[in-house]
């Protein structure tokens, strides 16, 4: 609020500068009043924006000031003289505009993405201080990396090690709360240590930082969540139930910043867990748990060298329990908070981002800047021809070539900085769209600190695209144009050509990326996951126990709807997310037992119908077979080769467990992707559940003609029978769709800026052409009388730009290759790079540039030459 | 200069200074006439126009107070003058004789 009370300083520095003092006063206070306006009116960004627009609306012949006639005058002429240039060449002023504007919007755009990507978890003042402490897990079989670790890690670790000032843990629970007579499912609820707030520097809005977490049986609630529950009501004070345990509101909270790795709806004590799961010995546990453990280190700590430590101290506990013997271990690593959104690819993790799509952004906004500079490039030295004489001219008038470079930039300034506020209203433009896309809901486009980065990219790119035709223009010999035997045309052509060669490469490059892109989309969407999907509702109610109570009637009345085909009860709610491993004895192929860390799914008789699976050797579990419950298990056929058996049905009747919880293999499954194309299939166990009291969710398989209609009929049917839990369905597939929401996302953002740099270079293309083909206009004339039909002269023109297509294509290959791979490795399942790809692009690229050239060409190739040759 | 010639806006700022001396200064003239035309006016037409005013000698100007929404910087007051009430008159004079005309051609028709 405090910042946004005064206008930006630049553009006020700005009007200072220019205006003439006895206007100032008055001119100013103008501004302020329009401001002072708007802001009291509540808006804060049209005021910012407007007051910079005055400031440079005002900016005119009448209120500047001159101050030294000689070196202002001098630029007051460059400007002029720019200005009327600017005016002549419409055609190349509207090619250079536009091409360069859309092209920075686009790099506008990226620049405010990989700015949030690039800037999590900076808000914390310990920031550099705080780590994460994950793991490698090693057993006999395998060996994996996960955020979570013990929960003993947290509780104990800052005691032991006199370098860690603080650990806390964070644990994820989604629980009922039960507020104002009212029942909500929260998924957002963190259980944090009583020092959480103490680590990191989330805003408290009101309570007490160092208290409001000390009695277990509180929570601090974020704003949104507190308005949610209480309205407009001050919540501190408040209560409201979780699972029966009843706690006071003891603080409220900002939501926390978009580019916040943790993310949280409510933080609540981790000790209700004493209560909450029974869990009494929360603190001494040393192996498992879900629990993300977070350390405050003290200033110069070596965090590998730590992380060595505690794997060797932790080593030691866990083997007096045994963990040494079975070939267990953790290796412990600590991890950076701020590098973990990017450089942090873990199992059991919050989602993260990506730093190799990072990159690939970064290369595509170069990519485009570039190709919008060597447009501008491209153009003005196409145009040097026309402006020789002109710099012959002025040399013979005693211009220096100083003054013409001068002149040069000044011009290019000019559109350069045109160009920019094209670009900066395109992004107004496009933001709230952006935002959807990219999922972040704050951008801030003008900030002082952004206004700053687009002044030094106008001067940057004046410099960059502006430098070289000036100094080439101005570098003509005055005696060469006044005698008029400047020779036309093939001036800087390799230039020319050797910059066209680059733009070609990058549309193509961009051409094949496309391509691949919709390939593997289209392979995510078409895989065979290994499971029936379609008609699959999975509602999901977190266990709780009225639900359990009533698991036989809830079968029974929902099996009787007419749509349903099956209905089964499950321990976790499909798509898993995070399926949970434990670990267990295995018999391998020779016979040994061996301990291995294994995926377990807890499922009922009807699962493998509910989501179709594909028994490929002995059974499913079943009703007839009540031992099926203690001493039967089904796995999938990715175990077989993991524990070396010899096939599938080699694996029937294999030992899982020890005494006296032994079971045997009763059936394989063919394999089914339970999360996703992201992650590997891995070996997996199903296993009955014993008891009701494990399910939390219930799988619906139903015949989905009428999607609404069953799920109306589910909906009434749950309220009927168990009214205290909310009905929380959702259809399987759009699940697991969402979580390639990225990728769309991903993908369309990368379209739209390949369009539009591939329009750009079409844009640069037709200048060029329009250029060329005015040079060689008689030429063409003359051809003409001679006999030469339209067809030839297109054809004449068009081979100019071929073999550059074709140079374009050799260098765009690799570089699209190695571009892909990177982009395809994401993927767990993904498509093979299709070589056909490069001549797709390579024949779009072709027909583009053909299409383009012939629009000038053909106009040309039509003239009647009479015309042209006539002012010889 | 282009003689002492009143254009289309220049007369309606002008007459908005003679009707609203105690507010005759930009902002408020320029949302007077965003008021009375109906159509957006921005700011520096309005005061690009004043100045040439001005300059044309149709206006006096002095610095009249200052107010704290204005970051305590005082306003320009803008007064129309003896010419330029002349030339307003003489723009009056000429439609009015315009207008007379029209009046006296629909009633010949009808």
């Amino acid at each position: 609020m405090k910042e946004s009370a005064n206008p930006p300083k630049w553009a006020n520095r700005f009007l200072e500068w220019y205006c003439k003092p006895e206007l100032l006063e008055d001119l100013q206070g103008a501004f302020y009043e329009y401001y002072h306006e708007r802001i009291t009116a509540g808006f804060y960004n049209k005021a910012k924006w407007m007051f910079i627009l005055d400031v440079f609306m005002h900016f005119r012949p009448y209120t500047i000031n001159i101050k030294s006639q000689n070196s202002n005058t001098m630029l007051l002429g460059h400007f002029k003289v720019s200005f009327r240039n600017i005016r002549k060449q419409k055609l190349s002023t509207i090619l250079n505009t536009v091409g360069l504007g859309s092209g920075l919007a686009c790099f506008i755009l990226i620049f405010l993405w990989v700015n949030k990507e690039l800037n999590y978890d900076t808000f914390h003042e310990k920031g550099d201080r705080i780590y994460r402490i994950s793991n490698t897990f090693k057993s006999e079989s395998e060996s994996f990396s996960q955020a979570p670790s013990g929960p003993a890690l947290g509780a104990q670790l800052d005691d032991i090690f006199s370098e860690i000032e603080e650990s806390a843990r964070v644990g994820h629970t989604s629980e009922r709360v039960f507020v104002n007579n009212e029942y909500f499912f929260e998924s957002g609820l963190r259980l944090v240590d009583h020092n959480f707030l103490r680590i990191f520097d989330f805003k408290l809005l009101a309570g007490n930082r160092n208290t409001a977490l000390n009695d277990p049986q509180s929570i601090i609630l974020t704003e949104s969540l507190a308005k949610k529950y209480f309205g407009d009501k001050n919540p501190i004070g408040e209560s409201l139930e979780i699972d029966g345990i009843e706690l006071t509101v003891t603080g409220l909270m900002e939501v926390p910043p978009e580019t916040s790795q943790i993310q949280f709806e409510a933080l609540i004590p981790l000790m209700i867990v004493k209560q909450l799961w029974d869990f009494e010995s929360i603190d001494e546990e040393w192996g498992g748990g879900s629990f993300l453990t977070y350390l405050l280190l003290s200033e110069g700590t070596d965090p590998d060298q730590l992380g060595h430590d505690i794997t060797a101290f932790i080593g030691e506990k866990l083997a007096l329990e045994g963990w040494a013997e079975r070939g267990m271990s953790y290796e412990y690593f600590l991890q950076p908070l701020k590098s973990i959104h990017l450089n942090s690819n873990l199992r059991y993790d919050t989602p993260n981002g990506d730093m190799r799509i990072v990159l690939i952004f970064i290369a595509v906004a170069i990519v485009i800047l570039l190709l919008a500079c060597i447009n501008y490039v491209n153009l003005a030295t196409a145009n040097a021809i026309n402006r020789s004489k002109e710099v012959g001219i002025r040399k013979v008038i005693g211009a220096e070539r100083r003054q013409l470079v001068l002149q040069y930039l000044v011009e290019s300034f000019l559109i350069v900085s045109i160009s920019v506020i094209i670009a900066i209203s395109l992004v107004g433009l496009v933001l709230p769209s952006f935002q959807e896309i990219t999922g972040y809901e704050h951008f801030e486009l003008l900030t002082i600190r952004n206004l700053i980065y687009f002044l030094s990219l106008i001067v940057l790119l004046t410099i960059m695209a502006g430098l070289l035709p000036a100094l080439l223009i101005s570098k003509v010999a005055a005696i060469k144009v006044i005698k008029g035997n400047l020779k036309s045309g093939s001036q800087y052509s390799l230039l020319r050509k050797a910059l066209v060669v680059t733009q070609f490469t990058a549309t193509v490059v961009l051409l094949i990326s496309i391509l691949v892109m919709n390939d593997q989309i289209a392979f995510i969407e078409n895989k065979d996951l290994g499971m029936k999907t379609d008609g699959v509702i999975n509602i999901d109610f977190h266990g709780h126990d009225e639900v359990r109570d009533q698991v036989d009637v809830l079968r029974q009345r929902v099996s009787q709807l007419p749509q349903v085909n099956h209905a089964s009860f499950a321990y976790n709610s499909y798509p898993v997310f995070g399926v949970s491993n434990s670990t267990t004895d295995v018999e391998t192929g020779d016979g040994t037992m061996i301990t291995s860390s294994i995926y377990t799914l807890r499922v009922d008789q009807d699962f493998s119908n509910a989501l179709g699976l594909e028994l490929i050797a002995g059974r499913f579990f079943s009703r007839d077979f009540p031992s099926d419950t203690t001493e039967s298990i089904v796995i999938n056929e990715a175990c077989i080769q993991n524990f070396g058996w010899k096939d599938v049905e080699d694996a029937i009747g294999k030992k899982f467990g020890r005494e006296p919880y032994l079971r045997k293999v009763i059936g394989v499954v063919r394999d089914f992707n339970i999360e996703g194309l992201y992650k590997k299939i891995e070996p997996v166990r199903i296993l009955p559940v014993s008891n009701d009291y494990y399910y939390t969710s219930l799988i619906v398989n139903a015949d989905l003609s009428n999607p609404k209609a069953v799920y109306d009929q589910l909906e009434s049917v749950w309220k009927e029978i168990i009214p205290a839990v909310p009905f929380d369905a959702s259809f399987m597939n759009e699940d697991l769709k969402n979580q390639y929401t990225i990728v769309y996302n991903f993908q369309s953002i990368f379209m739209v800026f390949s369009v539009i740099s591939i329009v750009i270079g079409c844009l640069g293309l037709f200048g060029l052409a329009t250029a060329n083909t005015n040079r060689r206009i008689r030429e063409v004339g003359i051809r003409k009388v001679l006999g030469a039909s339209v067809y030839e002269i297109l054809t004449m023109i068009n081979k100019d730009f071929l073999y550059l297509i074709i140079i374009s294509g050799i260098v765009a290959s690799p570089v699209a290759y190695l571009l892909m791979e990177e982009w395809l490795d994401i993927f767990t399942y993904h498509v093979s790079f299709d070589w056909f790809f490069i001549l797709y692009a390579l024949l779009g690229a072709l027909i583009l540039t053909i299409i383009t050239v012939s629009i000038k060409a053909y106009k040309t190739a039509l003239a009647n030459p009479a015309h042209v040759l006539k002012d010889e | 200069m282009k003689g002492t010639n009143l254009g289309e806006f220049e007369e309606l700022v002008l007459l908005i200074v003679v009707a609203k001396p105690d507010d005759a200064y930009s902002v408020a003239i320029a949302k007077e006439l965003e008021r009375i035309t109906g159509r957006k006016v921005v700011h520096s037409v309005v005061h690009a126009s004043l100045s040439r005013l001005l300059k044309k000698g149709l206006v006096d100007s002095k610095m009249g107070e200052a107010t704290a929404e204005r970051g305590g910087r005082r306003k320009r007051m803008y007064s129309i003058s003896a010419a330029g009430r002349k030339a307003l008159e003489l723009a009056k004079s000429h439609r009015d004789m315009l207008w007379a005309m029209i009046n006296e051609q629909s009633v010949a028709k009808t």
